[in-house]
């Protein structure tokens, strides 16, 4: 996991690795699951999954995290982590910006 | 167009009589394949089916409706058939479930395609397994089992605990695990773990369900598969096997395993679930026309009827 003093100043590996942004996450979203809105449309607190929210499903879920691991070298493997990380928007992108990269393609 | 991921799902539109589906049921007919021989208590069980059709025209409707989509030839006897032949499975099923696995197995006289559950095996990675509510589909768990492969299966939660803990007791007797799926967004993470572990994943596909739902066509009309799940093989990069279990004339069970399908994305994934659906309908079709009495399609073939 990505600590705090990595994002303070530290000189590891991950200051390496550019910030995730807003309109990645955006991207990301769009490119993966099947949202019949534009990037720019996507609040950064809406929610993913259930009422009120962008309208994913679990193979929406499915093809995220493929997208996610394909995008950033992110794999998510546990079910309460992907519940946590995947409930809006910002806390996706907050919680990717945390993971250690393995590669940034689209990044 | 689907929009979820199901499996083995018997809870989209419930094909049975609450009354009837229940632990304290199956544990009845657990008890009674203990007490009577299987060839008695397939005909009992053949009566009780029978009789059911009589008494449940609606369902036998159904059941008719979907059977003319294999052969617009067959009619409400042939529906009726279904019931009996669905009764005497159900005491095939007792029996097998109260017999140690080696003698179970031994109704299994007849296998086609063994070799594709080793070649995939041997790949390393698990495979995931398709079947129909066709036959003994249960035995395939116990076929798996007995090859030393480790095997599990997809099923939602039963209308009771105590029916799902019921069912899950009787696979684990042949060291057959259950994975109950419910209405989390994040359980194919679970699965794609089993399936990295060179685990058989079973589950049926052959009915819809309200959030997964891919249009195949049979040869006299269309009906949906829960098909979401072979995009989580496609990700996982294992095969996918289609497989079905069904009686034969002398009431022993043939087995046939058809080759793998391999999952690539063909174009978008409406797409690409709609071709594979169709590949593996195309691969059960001769099969299902060859027994549709061993069709136990007891829902609308449309997830909106």
């Amino acid at each position: 996991m990505r600590s705090s003093l990595d994002k303070t100043g530290g000189t590891g590996f991950f200051d390496s690795m550019p910030e995730i942004t807003l309109d990645d996450v955006r991207t990301l979203l769009v490119d993966n699951c099947m949202l019949r809105v534009q990037p720019g449309e996507i609040e950064p607190g809406a929610l993913l999954f259930g009422p009120g929210s962008l309208g994913l499903d679990s193979i929406d879920a499915l093809q995220l995290t493929v997208g996610i691991e394909k995008s950033y070298g992110i794999a998510i493997k546990e079910p309460a982590v992907a519940r946590e990380a995947f409930h809006s928007v910002e806390t996706l992108r907050e919680w990717l910006n945390r993971q250690p990269r393995q590669n940034s393609s689209s990044a | 167009m689907s929009r979820g991921l199901a499996v083995a799902s018997s809870r989209s539109s419930p094909p049975h009589s609450a009354g009837l589906y229940r632990a304290t049921m199956f544990g009845a007919g657990a008890f009674l394949a203990r007490c009577f021989p299987l060839r008695l208590l397939r005909i009992l069980a053949g009566w009780a089916g029978w009789l059911y059709a009589l008494t449940h025209r609606e369902r036998v409707a159904v059941v008719e409706r979907n059977l003319r989509l294999l052969d617009a030839s067959l009619r409400t006897q042939a529906a009726r058939r279904v019931y009996r032949a669905f009764g005497e499975t159900l005491a095939d099923y007792f029996y097998i479930g109260t017999r140690p696995p080696e003698q179970a197995a031994r109704i299994v006289t007849k296998s086609e395609g063994v070799e594709h559950f080793r070649t995939a095996h041997e790949r390393g990675k698990g495979a995931l397994v398709v079947t129909a509510h066709f036959g003994l589909f249960e035995l395939g768990g116990l076929m798996v089992a007995q090859m030393g492969l480790p095997c599990s299966v997809l099923t939602y939660p039963e209308p009771s605990r105590a029916l799902t803990e019921w069912r899950a007791a009787f696979r684990r007797r042949w060291k057959v695990d259950t994975l109950e799926i419910g209405a989390d967004s994040f359980a194919f993470l679970e699965i794609a773990e089993r399936l990295r572990q060179g685990q058989f994943v079973a589950t049926l596909i052959d009915r819809p369900h309200p959030t997964d739902h891919t249009p195949v066509e049979w040869p006299n009309g269309p009906a949906y598969f829960s098909a979401g799940i072979l995009l989580l093989a496609a990700h996982q990069g294992v095969p996918v096997i289609p497989a079905l279990i069904f009686r034969r004339g002398d009431g022993t069970y043939h087995s046939r395993i058809f080759p793998p399908l391999f999952v690539e994305e063909r174009g978008s994934r409406a797409e690409t679930l709609r071709f594979y659906s169709q590949q593996i309908a195309d691969t059960f079709l001769p099969v299902l026309c060859a027994h549709p009495e061993q069709w136990y399609q007891f829902v609308p073939p449309a997830p909106s009827s």
